[in-house]
């Protein structure tokens, strides 16, 4: 490749600073307040949802703004089986996530026909839907909306299972990324026309990438839903959380393995500390800081990090070919 | 079971609504066709409209339907400066479409951001109200206020305005023939940033009209927007991005079919019941109802 530095360097330095970094995550609980484990618990929520998305929106280019139904099926689907079907919470939580798959599977085919803002659009309108109708069942047939889980209050539990969660989507966005099925994604991204000419099969691709990113979503939910011990439709199926992975992801740098992981921290950092210290006026500068860094670093904020660690080669930042470059 | 005057008062209803459906869905519209960039702060703008008329009507006493040129002035504005505060820039530094498209999603959810919170604390959440016209009118048995038809009638009448200066005047065929195809256009020697400002500027002041008769009919509240912007994105796909008839349409049909739908089916699935309409038909029309170009 380029002169410089063996790329076995390269490699084992990132292997072990990502170990060194989960390392001190999984020691946080045991040093810090309640309070920190709270939010830390949230910045990993939206770090797995927003890799999670990344590894369908980012690698495929087709945004979607619903994948906060997945996230609410693993949440529900749980909450019935622990509830109505007396199953262990560990047990109930796999099945919300094989729920949620099953959901991507059965709405990804007439989904995934459409493209673009029209994609965007249905994704949108099937988790609205799905929302209305537990919404409307609920309060017809119920009488009470929302359901209640055993209340145990664990959240070093929920800490772990959830960094657990998020290494193992990492690895798995990594995998994907840097594989061929990852370069057929992103033909598909690049050129979909042009992909299916030369033998891709862009729908199974499609709906396997698309099955496989509702996996994580419908887990964490399923978790979220223990630790919550209350959930109801307007929460977990809430667009605000389809929002936040998107942009949590696009900000962070959308297609890179990294980039949704430093979005979703950078945000859930930054937005607690802004809360914190300007309760009234938190929101507005988010805004403007958002609009600034996405005017001034288009391809997001892992673009300072590749620009950091470019080689001296040519600019290969452009993430639309090939094994990413480390 | 369900009698005329229940019907037409639903039916009135619907329209009402579709009314103002239809004007948000052509603004958006507008703003999709020219520059292919989702505008999801669309229903902020909407808000503004609708406090600005308002505040009009609350402070100098100007009624709503006088202050509609003056809203559709200052959205105007509105949405020249953002285009080229923003959008202009993102179309500079945006190599692909993807990335265009990227980047306004994150830029306009940092303006929703910020305008719906300047308008809570300049404004609080309390509920406003503009009490106009709130003569009840009996038509078929159903009792409908005034300012409710008014609406309607503005609606209509505005989309029709629209509808006439994008066929009939030259400014008009130029921006239908960007929406169309924009190199086509461009090598017409159409001038498409001067275009493009202008229509930025239509499609938000369409929007603040919008909120102009939501204010003749609904409550007032800085959180207004969103719900618009939702509704307003189901009905440009449901018409088909870029046609401006489709989302005239499209936002009637959409709030008949609601309005309908809340007493015939349930009352709590009326959107659902949208939603379903938008994904059948998208299954059936992948560019929705008169969509031209890439689905």
């Amino acid at each position: 490749m380029e002169g410089g530095r063996p790329e076995i360097m390269y490699r084992v330095s990132r292997i072990l600073l990502a170990i060194a970094v989960v390392a001190v995550a999984a020691a946080l609980p045991l040093f810090d307040t309640p309070f920190i484990t709270a939010t830390m618990i949230t910045v990993l929520m939206s770090g797995i949802l927003a890799v999670s998305w990344n590894i369908f929106s980012g690698y495929t280019g087709y945004i979607s703004l619903g994948h906060s139904v997945f996230f609410g099926a693993g949440a529900y689907t749980t909450a019935v089986f622990v509830t109505r079907l007396g199953l262990p919470p560990v047990a109930a939580i796999i099945v919300g996530g094989i729920a949620a798959m099953i959901l991507a599977l059965v709405s990804g085919y007439p989904c995934l026909r459409v493209r673009g803002i029209y994609f965007a659009i249905v994704t949108l309108a099937l988790n609205e839907t799905l929302k209305l109708s537990i919404l409307d069942w609920e309060s017809t047939s119920m009488g009470t909306i929302g359901m209640t889980l055993p209340p145990i209050y664990a959240p070093i539990e929920t800490y772990y299972a959830l960094l657990a969660l998020l290494v193992s989507v990492m690895i798995l966005s990594e995998r994907v990324r840097n594989s061929r099925f990852g370069l057929h994604l992103l033909a598909i991204r690049d050129n979909e026309m042009a992909a299916e000419t030369i033998g891709i099969n862009t729908t199974g691709c499609k709906l396997k990438v698309f099955v496989l990113s509702a996996f994580f979503p419908g887990l964490t939910g399923g978790i979220m839903a223990r630790y919550y011990t209350y959930i109801e439709p307007k929460q977990v199926f809430d667009l605000t959380i389809s929002f936040q992975m998107a942009i949590m992801a696009l900000f962070g740098g959308i297609g890179t393995v990294f980039g949704p992981l430093i979005g979703a921290t950078f945000l859930g950092v930054v937005s607690d500390v802004l809360w914190a210290r300007f309760p009234y006026l938190h929101l507005i500068i988010q805004g403007i800081i958002m609009i600034l860094i996405v005017l001034f670093l288009p391809k997001g904020m892992m673009d300072i990090v590749t620009r950091l660690t470019r080689r001296g080669g040519p600019d290969r930042s452009d993430t639309t070919a090939g094994p990413e470059e480390r | 079971m369900v009698t005329v005057d229940v019907l037409t008062q639903v039916v009135l209803g619907g329209l009402v609504l579709g009314g103002i459906y239809a004007l948000t869905a052509m603004g958006l519209n507008l703003l999709f066709g020219i520059m292919r960039i989702l505008n999801v702060a669309h229903g902020e703008f909407l808000m503004l409209g609708a406090y600005a008329t308002f505040w009009f009507f609350k402070l100098f006493s100007i009624n709503p339907l006088s202050s509609l040129p003056i809203v559709f002035g200052l959205l105007f504005a509105c949405g020249v400066i953002v285009h080229k505060v923003l959008v202009s820039r993102m179309i500079r530094i945006s190599r692909t479409i993807h990335a265009l498209q990227g980047s306004s999603l994150l830029v306009f959810f940092g303006v929703i951001m910020i305008v719906q919170n300047l308008a809570l604390l300049a404004w609080s959440p309390d509920l406003k109200g503009v009490t106009y016209l709130q003569v009840p009118i009996v038509i078929f048995g159903a009792s409908v206020y005034l300012s409710r038809l008014l609406a309607l009638g503005l609606a209509l009448a505005i989309a029709l305005v629209v509808h006439l200066f994008l066929v009939l005047t030259r400014t008009g065929t130029a921006i239908r023939a960007i929406i169309q195809n924009r190199d086509a256009a461009m090598l017409m020697g159409i001038n498409i940033g001067r275009l493009s400002m202008f229509a930025s500027g239509l499609g938000i002041a369409l929007g603040g009209v919008s909120g102009s008769l939501v204010s003749l009919v609904y409550p007032l509240s800085p959180f207004m927007g969103m719900g618009f912007t939702i509704k307003a994105m189901t009905v440009i796909v449901l018409g088909g991005l870029g046609s401006m008839t489709g989302a005239f349409l499209g936002g009637l049909a959409l709030a008949l079919v609601e309005s309908l739908g809340s007493i015939f089916i349930a009352p709590g699935l009326k959107d659902a019941i949208g939603y379903v309409l938008l994904i059948v038909i998208l299954l059936v029309r992948p560019r929705g109802l008169f969509g031209r170009g890439p689905a």
